[in-house]
């Protein structure tokens, strides 16, 4: 009877937990979704350790990091792989900022030189640092629910609001249980793809699941392709505040 | 001259083993071969060389972890010597860096980037870079390090100041009272970086040779579209006449720097400075050393994929209508490793800035290098 009792109160329980969910997501805006989506990237703060791994027909070229972020705008890039051990970048709202340890120096970077690829990559260093405040930057449309990597996922259609962005069109589609973004496109305004991001593999971090390994397909590029891999991902973790000025990018 | 090209790297490979620290150090090493094709005018003669050439470095670095760091950087290049080029080791960086909790400490032979600018920087007091002897077909252009003892105390995330203390470099004049000493504050003001500080040495180049001189400079970079930066140094002389100072040794630099996207999947980068002494000479003149109130420095840079690269580069002496124009591509096939390309000319009359003939073996008319770089 007991046994009984706790079944039915545990379906029960699963139907009004399932009922609560559907009843959710269906008033969902995509703006919400978007609130979410950026939520789920934005740490407190964050410590990472990974690698670039970028494929062409010749082979392939392997960079490693680290990275240390906060918040929304903060991070910190370190390259440890061998012909760029050193090289630093930092970003704060606003501001970009490049170190060359054999050079010393300290490079301010904005506008244009944003777009530069990062160490013959196809990532940016916008794509690196971007800033997670996507609504105001973009305004965003719900055009659908579909299937991605066996995943139920909202289809999202970005337009950008400012021509500061680095894609006009952005086409997304993000895990409606996870909000984790699974693949994503990049496009000019024109509507021609410019990039393709996919979400090969995961890590579960302090009960998000977040990308493992990402991979960013250049389609302005033939037989080229860059791998994001986290090797180390530790979020909410202290930081010293130090490590977002001029005085630790330059140590 | 063949045993030299054997000897270059066995010695570069003596230096490897000589170095113990390397098992615990982060150990790179910079390893450029080229064949080198030149053509000198003398007027009278034109002359032709061909040869192979090697740079090669050695870095030693600390990890980077806890709050001392450290790095030795020797290099070997050829040097002309006598008719002959002879391998030499110098020292590139050679340096401590010690965190304290409110300031650092720097102590060997290093650089300080003051100001910003590739090739004109009239904020850059204490290495100078107003010269336009350099190659241009290096990456960087002023890489230029010195003994030097420095003090960096942070002001908050994004402003600080620094001091340096440069020893006297020539040992056969090397009085405490040859000492030059510098200090500069960094800061941002809105989206605006602000840099401002001064040199002092006792001497100068212009005036009395035993006087006193401070240079000070303010240095600008923001963005308008594209990034931009200026900066303005003088010298204020003592017991020299300081107006007379002031006014030879005042100059402007100044740059702008903007990326965009071409075709299907290139960048084409474009890079302006210019050099004004608003008092230097405004009309050629035929002097071996020139004061010329204006130069230029464009660079054009396209790459039409993440591997290649063409650059443009070229310094122009609009006063007597002369330059040297570097035109080169690498192609960054592998990982850490490029082909490379370049041709350097002179273009100009005898007695101009840049003039295709020469006097000198080391200013070739014109020079062509093709070859290879690995980073390792």
């Amino acid at each position: 009877m007991y046994r009984s009792n706790n079944m039915k109160i545990r379906m029960m329980a699963i139907v009004v937990v399932a009922l609560v969910s559907i009843a959710t997501v269906g008033a969902m805006t995509a703006e919400d979704i978007v609130r979410q989506m950026d939520a789920l990237e934005t740490f407190e703060t964050s410590y990472a350790e990974g690698e670039i791994v970028t494929t062409d027909r010749f082979g392939v070229k392997t960079s490693t990091f680290r990275s240390w972020s906060r918040g929304a705008y903060d991070s910190l890039i370190e390259f440890t792989s061998v012909a760029e051990r050193g090289q630093k970048v930092l970003r704060t709202e606003g501001e970009l900022y490049l170190f060359y340890p054999d050079a010393e120096e300290l490079i301010r970077l904005q506008g244009a030189a944003l777009r530069q690829s990062m160490l013959g990559s196809d990532i940016s260093y916008e794509d690196m640092t971007g800033e997670k405040d996507t609504l105001s930057q973009y305004e965003v449309k719900l055009l659908g629910n579909e299937r991605i990597s066996g995943r139920d996922c909202f289809v999202l259609e970005f337009a950008a609001k400012t021509r500061t962005v680095a894609y006009p069109m952005q086409k997304v589609w993000v895990d409606t249980g996870t909000y984790m973004v699974w693949k994503g496109e990049f496009s000019t305004k024109a509507g021609r793809l410019l990039k393709e991001m996919a979400v090969l593999e995961t890590m579960t971090v302090d009960n998000r699941t977040l990308p493992k390994i990402t991979k960013i397909s250049d389609k302005m590029k033939r037989d080229s392709a860059t791998e994001m891999r986290l090797t180390h991902l530790d979020i909410d973790v202290d930081l010293d505040p130090v490590i977002f000025t001029l005085q630790n990018l330059t140590w | 001259m063949k045993f030299l090209r054997i000897a270059t790297p066995a010695l570069l490979l003596a230096l490897c083993s000589l170095f113990p620290l390397s098992a615990a150090a982060d150990t790179v090493v910079d390893l450029n071969l080229y064949h080198v094709m030149q053509v000198r005018d003398t007027g009278n003669d034109v002359s032709s060389l061909y040869t192979m050439a090697t740079e090669a470095s050695v870095s030693f670095k600390s990890p980077n972890e806890g709050n001392v760091r450290g790095d030795v950087a020797l290099s070997i290049v050829d040097m002309y010597e006598s008719n002959n080029w002879i391998p030499v080791v110098q020292i590139d960086r050679a340096y401590l860096r010690v965190r304290f909790p409110s300031f650092r400490l720097t102590a060997g032979k290093t650089r300080v980037g003051w100001g910003d600018g590739m090739l004109f920087n009239a904020a850059d007091v204490l290495f100078g870079s107003t010269d336009t002897g350099v190659n241009l077909q290096d990456q960087e252009l002023r890489t230029s390090t010195k003994w030097l003892t420095s003090v960096n105390i942070p002001l908050g995330a994004f402003s600080f100041v620094e001091a340096v203390v440069v020893p006297p470099e020539d040992l056969t004049d090397a009085d405490v009272g040859k000492t030059t000493l510098g200090a500069r504050y960094y800061t941002t003001v809105g989206s605006m970086k602000v840099e401002t500080g001064a040199a002092y040495r006792a001497d100068h180049t212009s005036g009395n040779p035993t006087g006193q001189v401070v240079s000070p400079y303010i240095a600008l970079q923001g963005n308008m579209g594209a990034d931009w930066y200026v900066a303005t140094s003088a010298n204020l002389a003592y017991p020299e006449d300081i107006a007379e100072e002031l006014k030879d040794s005042w100059m402007l630099s100044a740059g702008l720097f903007n990326l965009v996207n071409v075709g299907w999947q290139g960048t084409l980068s474009f890079r302006l400075e210019t050099l004004v002494r608003p008092f230097g000479d405004w009309e050629a003149t035929t002097g071996p050393v020139k004061n010329y109130g204006l130069y230029l420095y464009p660079e054009i840079s396209y790459a039409p994929s993440d591997t290649w690269n063409l650059s443009l580069r070229s310094i122009v002496s609009p006063l007597d209508m002369s330059a040297v124009v570097m035109v080169g591509g690498s192609w960054n096939i592998l990982q850490g490793f490029s082909f490379n390309g370049y041709v350097t000319a002179n273009a100009g009359e005898p007695g101009d800035a840049f003039p295709w003939q020469s006097a000198s073996p080391l200013s070739p008319s014109m020079s062509a290098t093709v070859g290879m770089a690995w980073v390792y």
